[in-house]
């Protein structure tokens, strides 16, 4: 995707955010006494302000876009590779989504070690005793450091109960 | 207390083995994180900060100031021995490093580079400890039109300097300050974007959003391009660089130094522009101009003074304005405070034995950034070789870790997350994640400053043009979006004729 279409949607996108702000999120999301005496002190007037500014932060972003045309310095992320990247992009949603789930069930040590394992998996990290060894000691370390030294109660999970 | 109370409490504060070994620890740290391909200063500060809960206010804020020092100069270590920054910071030294460290000369260029580093902040610093003070007791006639102000202008500068586009880094700047609304509203009381959800109405860990923006969009970024590509590692070598080399630099450094601290006391501008400042004002002036970009030791000596000299000077707005001039000064205020400490002219009051404390501790750590950088650069081999693929994970798991200790809470862990996917989404559209993240910090103060204000006049907005120091800063304001716009227009003039040449 060129800079020129990328800026067109993104300036597209900030204006329906601001829009969607200004007419829904707010008058939802924001709870304004009813005696507020100064209007410029109600709770809601600063996240309105920056809506309005979003919806014309996005105006002169597709108005640059399509008055200047295409930047070739936008082309530096460009999304060339094939479907691969996008796989692997989709596999870390997937596996920060599943870790962040398995916490609870699994605790802290143990999600985070298969979370390096996964990773490591997805990149082809290679150099399999170093994973495993990172995969298990690192977390045990952090654990050590935070619950021992730190006293934060790490989340230990269902399964194994460390000391 | 009198000023030498107050500095025979803070010699008391630093004169113990705790501080020195946060702050040797902090260096140490700093220096291999920076010298790591992959990792940054910046990663390393806000992935340190967690550790420094436990500890008592100083040790913690030492330790992190060891962190920052020790990355911005561990970045040149792999700029020279293989031509990699491992910070944008030291991009300028890769232009006569990595031709040095070609010739022969890698031990020459690292050993300069090391004492421009440790001369520049030494300079940093004092400038640090001269002017905070002043510029201190100058903010205390500040009230909230003038610091509602103040925070237009930084946030102003931070979003034109931050990226390409000035356009979008308001859009970063807006979208932080949106996030900043989130919690309790700071008259009312009342909910604002909770939507019944009990962790919101704090509003979001700042930790969390800080992590989630400059950690986890490197760790995503890698999962679409896992590439190891990096030019081979250089021989350190025995030739070093010796005490009439040094002088020979001598004034390079010291500019560069100069350069570092007025580029770094300016919010927003950081370390990268005052490197390639110092660098072309070396070229400029020295008789050895056309060995520049070939090899020249007086290059690496200017671009690393020029980075080093920015790492005291940021901490002048930080400390006596209270407002953070980059990203790394924004994760150290918040060190402050989870450790109850506000920076600004106040703490020069109220905790002016920490202060002093700091700056005595800065002076130390350029000391201890001279020895453990040496150790570093002979052992560079052994860090360079730390795979990504290894990394990043290892790095997702301190950021779990450290994020949710904060509160101990695991919805942090999962702001994180989104956070990071934003990030990353703003990675890919170009849009700088340092103005998102100084003004989702700024955000609460600039409201509050700004319905204070309101609250003063009756709602009326001429309080914000009232006074001289207001009128100062509009004007700095709108001289500096005027400045930011032109450089956008000439830049893309600049693209537009390289395109049509190329064509």
């Amino acid at each position: 995707m060129s800079r020129l279409s990328r800026d067109v949607w993104l300036g597209a996108g900030v204006i329906a955010f601001g829009a969607f702000l200004l007419l829904v999120l707010i008058p939802l999301g924001i709870t304004s006494p009813t005696n507020v005496r100064i209007a410029v002190l109600s709770p809601t007037i600063w996240p309105e302000i920056i809506a309005v500014a979003l919806m014309l932060i996005g105006s002169i972003l597709v108005l640059r876009a399509l008055v200047a045309g295409p930047d070739e310095a936008g082309e530096r992320n460009g999304s060339g590779g094939g479907w691969l990247p996008w796989v692997r992009i989709a596999a870390a949603a997937i596996l920060m989504a599943a870790l962040f789930l398995s916490l609870p069930v699994l605790g802290m040590p143990i999600a985070s070690a298969i979370a390096v394992l996964a990773y490591a998996a997805l990149v082809r990290a290679g150099r399999p005793l170093a994973t495993i060894l990172t995969a298990i000691l690192l977390p045990l370390m952090m654990y050590a450091f935070f619950s021992k030294i730190a006293g934060v109660p790490i989340p230990q999970g269902q399964l194994v109960r460390l000391p | 207390m009198s000023f030498l109370d107050n500095a025979a409490a803070a010699f008391a504060l630093v004169a113990q083995w705790g501080s020195l070994l946060s702050l040797a620890t902090g260096v140490t740290i700093g220096v291999i994180a920076g010298a790591i391909p992959g990792m940054s200063a910046t990663m390393a500060v806000a992935l340190s900060l967690p550790f420094t809960f436990s500890l008592p206010p100083i040790f913690g804020i030492l330790f992190l100031l060891g962190v920052y020092k020790g990355g911005i100069f561990g970045g040149s270590i792999p700029a020279i021995l293989i031509k990699t920054p491992g910070t944008p910071a030291s991009s300028a030294t890769v232009l006569d490093g990595y031709p040095m460290a070609e010739q022969g000369k890698a031990g020459k260029a690292l050993d300069m580079a090391l004492y421009a580093s440790c001369t520049a902040d030494l300079i940093s610093n004092l400038a640090l400890i001269l002017l905070t003070g002043w510029l201190a007791a100058f903010a205390l006639s500040f009230g909230p039109p003038e610091f509602f102000t103040l925070i237009v202008f930084s946030l102003t500068i931070i979003a034109g300097v931050s990226g390409d586009s000035l356009i979008k880094g308001i859009l970063a700047a807006c979208l932080g300050l949106l996030l900043a609304t989130v919690g309790l509203d700071l008259v009312y009381g009342t909910n604002r974007f909770v939507f019944g959800e009990p962790n919101l109405m704090g509003g979001l860990n700042f930790i969390a959003v800080l992590i989630g923006l400059f950690a986890l969009p490197e760790i995503i970024a890698y999962a679409w391009a896992p590439r190891e590509e990096h030019a081979p590692v250089r021989e350190v070598g025995s030739d070093h660089t010796s005490f009439a080399e040094y002088r020979r630099c001598f004034r390079s450094i010291a500019r560069g130094g100069l350069i570092g601290v007025v580029m770094g006391a300016i919010p927003g501008i950081g370390a990268a522009p005052a490197a390639f400042l110092s660098y072309s004002e070396a070229r400029r002036n020295s008789p050895n101009r056309a060995n520049f970009g070939k090899g020249e030791l007086e290059g690496v000596a200017a671009s690393e003074a020029g980075n080093n000299g920015v790492a005291g000077a940021t901490l002048i707005p930080l400390l006596a304005l209270g407002v953070p001039g980059d990203v790394i000064t924004a994760i150290i205020i918040g060190a402050f405070m989870i450790h109850g400490l506000q920076p600004g002219p106040m703490m020069f009051i109220q905790n002016a034995n920490i202060i002093y404390a700091l700056f005595m501790g800065l002076m130390i750590s350029s000391i201890l950034l001279l020895v453990f950088g040496f150790v570093a650069i002979r052992l560079f081999r052994f860090i360079a070789v730390v795979p990504k693929a290894l990394l990043f994970p290892s790095v997702l798991v301190l950021c779990i870790y450290g994020v949710y200790a904060v509160n101990n809470s695991v919805f942090d862990i999962a702001v994180m997350f989104v956070m990071g996917w934003l990030g990353y989404l703003m990675f890919r559209l170009d849009v700088p994640p340092a103005p998102f993240l100084v003004a989702f910090i700024l955000g609460p103060l600039l409201e509050d400053n700004f319905r204070q204000s309101m609250l003063m006049s009756g709602g009326s907005a001429d309080i914000l043009v009232r006074s001289p120091i207001t009128w100062t800063f509009w004007v700095l304001t709108l001289l500096a979006l005027a400045a930011l716009i032109r450089r956008g227009l000439m830049d893309r003039r600049t693209n537009a004729a390289a395109s049509a040449d190329i064509e």
